[in-house]
């Protein structure tokens, strides 16, 4: 059964909510290799998916990648391998950071028309040992691996993980370097060469298994608090090919990106194949241009080509965008009050909101105006009617003075979108972590194990060709 | 069953009206001793009590014609439950201006179950003459069913435009 947009707004939601980063786990058996991961000696990880939130600066060249290592199984000692252009300042970030991300880009509503006329009868979103100097918890530069061609620029604490910032000469003596530190790798060497070949700098994590719940049968099951790694960066990249080896068959990969543009990943794999014949599609059932019809029949051809020869290529899926303003901002003010309808800030332009009494005053009086004298029993009925479909509990009215094409009415109604209080309630964590002018771009891409062999690179969308992306389409993307 | 329901909920209302200071001096209180059937309040409480029945039109047109004297009637029809009668009331209200304030603001920040999104409403196409309102519609903007109509009766009287 094909999913429906509402279905797959719910599950983005909740899989987000829950989605591991996997970006960097590994699952010590026989297949599989890593260069990034959680290691575990004779114990065994899952790796759920991967999410990221990432940041980019075009002018600073500063690029930053916030993740969650989600992992269960028998490990008493985890750790993971981070790559990264140049050498990382780490942050702690909120333990629930991508659950609040994940509510904050809940998708609203589309809005619907309102015909209101009543009748009197019924009818019928630092290069190596550059800029960033070491944190304030670490020890800068150790050279106890430096016999293995590894120098510890850094080590200390991050929340409650122990981390050391480490520059490879050679893969083998990383891949040594790694087994002598316990940090259980039963990868080949080849993707951590990858990395080294582009002169990358290592973080290597320790994870506490103290702070893990635990299962019945021992095992561990949790998500360890959120770490952003903030680096010089001459492009926006994601580590894609140090996951390769810690993959089955394919991976579920989430990405939230923060940049001055709308950001999105290179030819075939950018969110504009599916996005774009969604949105057209939709358009096409209200009167799409022939500009608007021959582009949905090119990427439709396009996809359709693509498949026949790679049956098993997947579209990446956006699931939410747009430029934050004050109002998508006020929700992190005052998220009780804002978050229904992002701060009001996706009405159509030329909109109004008015209140339900006005809505209400301004029916009757078109109706007062041609009904005169008589019996107004059933005009009234309408309007209690009225009253209580479009309640402010629900959504908001808003006057617009000419019919967008979409809708058709002058009065639209813009249903909320709901989560349960509790959890809007912590969206304010995400202040200052969310940027004015920024756009908010979520995507997600169902990663083939043959699709990652390079690392990802994020590119901006052109002027003019961004795309907002924030109520639910009633079409569904290839 | 239906009469004695009804009569708590206008007592209510009455409580409303009178701590509104407008009370009129022939409303129908017993401590107010008897009033005669002529005097056009107790004329105005029952065609109230007539349309509460849904035996009558909502008597709006009769309280405007008593003045400030009829604002307490106004109210009563304001909190009820037919929304057609709370809007005419409102308009009269909004007809009466600036008096019509002290009645209006004693709705909005009372615990009536009714009417208080209508007083907001009044308030805001009264327009600048309602400042004195906007401490209350401000609070009242806190409230997720009142937030909408006191932030646009706050924009109306802060911009002058009724």
């Amino acid at each position: 059964m094909p999913m429906t947009s509402r279905t797959r707004l719910v599950t983005g939601a909740a899989v987000a909510a829950a989605l591991g980063t996997g970006l960097f786990a590994l699952r010590p058996s026989p297949t599989d290799a890593a260069c990034c991961y959680f290691a575990a000696q004779e114990k065994d990880i899952n790796q759920p998916g991967q999410k990221v939130f990432i940041t980019w600066d075009p002018g600073q060249k500063v690029e930053s990648w916030t993740v969650q290592p989600k992992f269960e199984g028998n490990a008493v000692d985890f750790g993971m391998v981070i790559p990264t252009p140049s050498r990382p300042k780490l942050d702690e970030m909120p333990r629930d950071f991508f659950k609040d991300l994940a509510i904050y880009t809940i998708l609203m509503p589309l809005p619907q028309g309102i015909w209101p006329s009543l009748i009197a009868r019924p009818m019928d979103e630092l290069k190596r040992g550059g800029p960033f100097p070491p944190n304030a918890a670490g020890r800068s530069r150790e050279t106890l691996g430096e016999d293995r061609g590894v120098t510890v620029l850094e080590a200390g604490v991050v929340g409650s993980l122990d981390y050391k910032v480490i520059l490879a000469e050679e893969a083998s003596g990383l891949y040594k370097w790694l087994a002598e530190n316990k940090y259980a790798y039963s990868g080949d060497e080849s993707a951590l060469q990858h990395y080294i070949a582009k002169k990358w700098v290592f973080t290597v994590m320790k994870i506490d298994p103290a702070q893990m719940k635990k299962n019945a049968d021992g095992s561990y099951l949790g998500e360890v608090t959120p770490t952003r790694f903030t680096f010089a960066s001459d492009a926006c990249v994601y580590p894609l090919k140090i996951t390769q080896i810690s993959v089955k068959d394919k991976t579920d990969a989430l990405f939230y990106v923060q940049a001055p543009e709308q950001m999105d990943l290179e030819k075939d794999f950018s969110w504009k194949w599916s996005y774009r014949v969604m949105s057209l599609t939709f358009l096409v059932g209200c009167g799409a241009g022939s500009e608007e019809q021959r582009e949905l029949q090119e990427r439709n051809a396009w996809v359709a080509a693509k498949r026949a020869k790679d049956p098993g290529y997947e579209t990446t899926k956006l699931e939410w965008a747009k430029k934050l303003t004050e109002a998508e901002l006020s929700v992190l003010e005052d998220p009780l009050a804002h978050y229904s309808q992002m701060g009001g800030g996706t009405v159509q332009p030329g909109g109004r909101a008015v209140s339900l009494e006005e809505f209400l005053k301004q029916v009757w009086d078109e109706y007062e105006k041609q009904a005169g004298d008589g019996d107004h029993t059933y005009a009234k009925q309408q309007l209690k009617q009225l009253e209580a479909t479009y309640s402010p509990s629900k959504g908001m009215i808003v006057r617009t003075e000419t019919p967008s094409r979409f809708i058709g009415s002058t009065w639209v109604w813009y249903p909320n979108r709901e989560a349960p209080a509790e959890e809007v309630k912590g969206l304010s964590r995400l202040k200052g972590h969310l940027q004015k002018g920024q756009w908010l771009t979520k995507f997600r891409k169902i990663l083939r194990k043959d699709e990652m062999n390079e690392d990802l690179l994020l590119v901006p969308v052109p002027a003019g060709k961004e795309d907002e992306y924030v109520r639910i389409m009633p079409t569904s993307p290839p | 069953m239906r009469g004695p329901l009804i009569r708590c909920g206008w007592t209510g209302a009455l409580l409303i009206a009178a701590t509104a200071g407008c009370l009129p001096a022939d409303a129908p209180r017993d401590r107010r001793g008897p009033a005669t059937a002529s005097a056009p309040g107790v004329d105005l409480s029952v065609r109230v009590r007539e349309f509460e029945a849904g035996r009558g039109p909502a008597p709006v047109a009769e309280a405007v014609r008593m003045g400030r004297d009829g604002h307490p009637w106004l109210v009563l029809i304001l909190t009820g439950p037919d929304t057609l009668a709370a809007m005419k009331a409102s308009d009269a209200f909004v007809e009466a201006g600036v008096d019509a304030v002290p009645s209006l603001l004693r709705v909005l920040d009372s615990a009536t179950p009714r009417g208080r999104n209508w007083a907001a409403h009044a308030l805001g196409r009264i327009g600048r003459p309602a400042s004195a309102a906007l401490p209350s519609l401000m609070k009242a903007e806190t409230e997720p069913a009142l937030r909408q109509v006191a932030l646009e009766a706050r924009r109306r009287i802060e911009g002058g435009q009724p």
